[in-house]
């Protein structure tokens, strides 16, 4: 039953303003998703791919890394979720070792799972991306809500993976075939009902609360679900849009992972909030990340490839100057030298890389292709347990809005955790109050 | 009258019409492609097609045509093969490395039963690479249009014929028709002392395709089922009680156990190699070790573990049978509809359940 949120007229519906997030949150994927079709084309051509590709190195594995980065970068964090952090990793390094030991075996059942996964993954962002507007609206989701939201977001994932599934051919992944599950072609047209149902309802439910409210649902609150439409449904959308989806996901969380990292360690650091802060740690928070990001996918790859090869006296040089490099960086994480040492590792790893794909080595892509799905359900893992907005911690800076950390606010910038009945609701606790 | 003092004529000039037709030289290699009807021997024309014959007997002795499947069976026109990318098992490195396009190689060679001839894009004779159609019967409207590349020998016709009987609808078959195995004879010699697969009847053969898995279909119905059913179990008990998990994660690793063991006696009977019938099952019989050991662990560790790690160490358990299991049943998705119901049901599963992973504090 929707009900109007109590004392929260004042909570900030954006992260940042109404430009900015409706452009990250799905505005900007619903006009690509236009202009593709109407402008360009709907293939996927040399300059999409390359731009696809482009795009991943800048945000999408930098997402990949701020994931990591958020898990790893305290011993707090780590002792939190310690399986999380110290289990899981080993387990899909398993995995990944497991699939380039056996191409023909494991490696296409792993890859079955990651793909599985992933558009999964797509959807339970969405969902949570929608309840944290929900929210900041004023809009509280009750059970019922929430069941058929989730049953129209997760229909539009059954219904594209099962359109892939009720073929008999393989499906491929960077050189990689996993087979179809040959499912029947009555469970497409399920899923499609299903999703379709869910939709009805919950868009039913929104414009009850309206009427109800005698107040308009802020169109931001539905933007993330139809947004995941456009991504997933499988008649409209199409090849060149397919390769930025991605990207566009990527922005989702980007947005708000760069939101709570600047809101946890303001509050953290006691810093004051200020316009230098915050450009500034964007600045470090992003480059790290975008090494991160290249540290992963390429640098693991790079690691497997090699030792599959077979080290000479360069390689392991190299490699151990790479380490060095960010082992500098992690010792001097402020200072410029350590800086410099990191984009040494980046710069090691790039050449490494470099090498790799001009010798033409057949076992390149099967490496790239299987630490890429490890690194993706590496965070698909984390993603799933450090996100839940059941936890304090979690939900209350995610009520944050860039004001607070570019302005002082006497009363509530460093009070985001303060019980609500000590100093009174401030939009932050309330917003936490209110999931107990 | 007169028409009849017409017809030696008449027959005289069809019989060499038909001389006149190019008869091209045939490679010493053959390429046989070993199906459940039995053995198609394909001739190539190493002179009409030089890249074509080269890069089909390349490919065939990489292994690249194991486990095709006929996509396209059109009875009095023609069948089509050779999709390495939906192959049983994927390509390795080095098989896909090899596979290419072939430039288009033109000929007056026509389109007659049993002529072999290179699928290509419809804008681009220059795209085929290895699909390939065999004519059921004479196809003239094809002539010019696709290299002809080769032929299956007379003896092969047989095989055709069979092939030609399999159920579809429309032209796509309703049972997946594998080449199960495709090799080179090296030369004419080892082609005459080849001893080829008798010719057999299709639609038995199809019948008895479900009782020659190495366990009997029902059971590994029942295996995914029971899979379903333990995932949904994890589902419910999650928060209710260890016992009911642990319970669950011993039936998965016994059932996994059971169907390995199977899998060998199965192995052993026909005489195959293990690591041909199962390439899997060392990975399996790896994983079940530990999921074994954790759950033993986690039902004796109730007084000195937490529940949090207790429930945690079992979800790890759910990933790595859950795992094991896809890895025994997917391919079991090829041809029961059932266990690919089972196993997609299973996958979002046990997805859905990684994500209580560290919740119960």
């Amino acid at each position: 039953m929707p009900v109007e949120q109590k004392g929260e007229k004042s909570q900030p519906l954006y992260f940042v303003n109404a430009w900015v997030d409706y452009a990250l949150i799905g505005g900007g994927s619903i006009l690509i998703f236009t202009l593709l079709r109407q402008i360009y084309t709907t293939d996927r051509t040399p300059l999409v791919t390359s731009l696809g590709f482009y795009l991943l190195w800048i945000v999408n594995w930098p997402h990949f890394s701020a994931t990591s980065y958020r898990l790893y970068s305290s011993r707090d964090n780590i002792m939190q979720y310690p399986l999380t952090a110290l289990v899981v990793p080993w387990l899909v390094l398993a995995a990944v070792i497991s699939s380039i030991a056996s191409p023909e075996v494991i490696a296409p059942i792993f890859i079955k799972f990651y793909l599985v996964w992933s558009p999964y993954h797509f959807s339970g962002q969405t969902v949570g991306i929608t309840l944290i507007y929900a929210r900041r609206a004023g809009f509280q989701v009750g059970a019922f809500e929430r069941f058929c939201l989730s049953g129209f977001v997760f229909g539009t994932f059954l219904s594209s993976t099962m359109r892939g599934e009720v073929e008999k051919g393989n499906g491929e992944y960077h050189g990689i075939f996993c087979p179809s599950l040959c499912l029947p072609e009555w469970m497409w047209t399920a899923t499609q009902a299903f999703m379709g149902v869910f939709g009805i309802l919950f868009l039913a439910l929104a414009i009850r609360w309206c009427i109800q409210n005698r107040r308009i649902l802020p169109p931001i609150v539905l933007v993330p679900a139809l947004t995941q439409l456009v991504w997933f449904l499988p008649d409209l959308t199409y090849p060149s849009f397919a390769e930025f989806v991605p990207f566009f996901h990527s922005l989702q969380y980007l947005l708000i992972a760069w939101a709570m990292q600047l809101k946890e360690k303001m509050d953290r650091e006691k810093i004051e909030p200020s316009s230098r802060y915050v450009a500034m740690e964007t600045l470090r928070w992003g480059g790290l990340n975008v090494a991160g990001g290249i540290l992963l996918f390429y640098g693991i790859t790079v690691a497997l490839w090699l030792f599959q090869r077979g080290w000479n006296g360069t390689d392991a040089a190299l490699c151990l100057s790479a380490i060095a490099g960010g082992v500098l960086w992690k010792s001097l994480p402020k200072s410029i030298v350590g800086w410099a040492g990191l984009c040494y590792a980046v710069g090691v790893v790039g050449w490494l890389t470099h090498h790799a794909i001009v010798s033409n080595d057949a076992f390149w892509p099967l490496t790239f292709g299987v630490v890429s799905a490890g690194v993706q359900v590496h965070h698909f893992f984390v993603d799933g347990v450090i996100w839940k907005l059941k936890r304090k911690t979690v939900a209350s800076p995610l009520m944050v809005n860039i004001d607070e950390m570019l302005h002082a606010r006497p009363s509530a910038a460093h009070a985001p955790l303060v019980p609500a009945g000590v100093l009174g609701p401030t939009p932050v606790a309330a917003a936490s109050e209110q999931r107990a | 009258m007169r028409g009849a003092a017409f017809l030696p004529v008449l027959v005289l000039y069809a019989a060499s019409t038909l001389a006149q037709e190019p008869q091209p030289k045939l490679a010493p290699q053959s390429i046989v492609m070993r199906t459940a009807a039995g053995d198609l021997v394909i001739r190539l024309y190493p002179e009409v097609a030089p890249l074509h014959t080269e890069q089909f007997l390349k490919l065939a002795r990489l292994g690249v045509f194991n486990g095709i499947h006929f996509y396209r069976i059109h009875p009095g026109f023609l069948i089509q093969a050779g999709v390495a990318e939906d192959r049983l098992a994927p390509l390795t490195p080095e098989q896909t490395a090899a596979i290419k396009t072939i430039k288009a190689e033109w000929s007056s060679i026509k389109h007659r039963k049993g002529v072999l001839n290179l699928g290509r894009a419809d804008n681009d004779p220059d795209s085929g690479a290895t699909a390939f159609s065999i004519m059921l019967g004479d196809a003239p409207h094809l002539d010019g249009l696709y290299t002809i590349f080769g032929r299956v020998d007379d003896k092969s016709f047989e095989v055709l014929d069979q092939l030609a009987r399999v159920p579809c609808e429309g032209t796509t078959p309703k049972t997946r028709i594998t080449v199960e195995e495709a090799f080179v004879l090296e030369d004419e010699k080892a082609l005459r002392s080849f001893q080829r697969a008798p010719v057999r009847n299709i639609a038995d053969e199809i019948r008895l395709q479900q009782t020659r898995l190495p366990v009997p279909l029902p059971v590994f119905r029942l295996i995914a089922l029971l899979t379903v059913a333990g995932l949904t179990l994890y589902l419910l008990g999650k928060r209710a009680s260890n016992w009911t998990i642990c319970a669950c994660v011993l039936v998965q690793a016994g059932l996994a156990g059971w169907v390995m063991w199977a899998l060998h006696q199965a192995s052993a009977a026909s005489g195959g190699s293990t690591d041909e019938k199962m390439p899997a099952a060392g990975a399996i019989f790896g994983l079940m070790i530990p999921v074994a050991a954790i759950a033993a662990l986690s039902l004796v560790g109730t007084r000195w573990l937490s529940l949090r790690i207790r429930m945690s160490l079992n979800l790890l358990n759910v990933l790595m049978g859950g795992f094991a299991l896809i890895l025994i049943a997917v391919p079991m998705a090829q041809i029961s509809t059932a266990a690919g119901v089972a196993m997609f049901v299973g996958l979002v599963s046990v997805i859905k359940l990684m994500g209580s992973f560290e919740s119960y504090s």
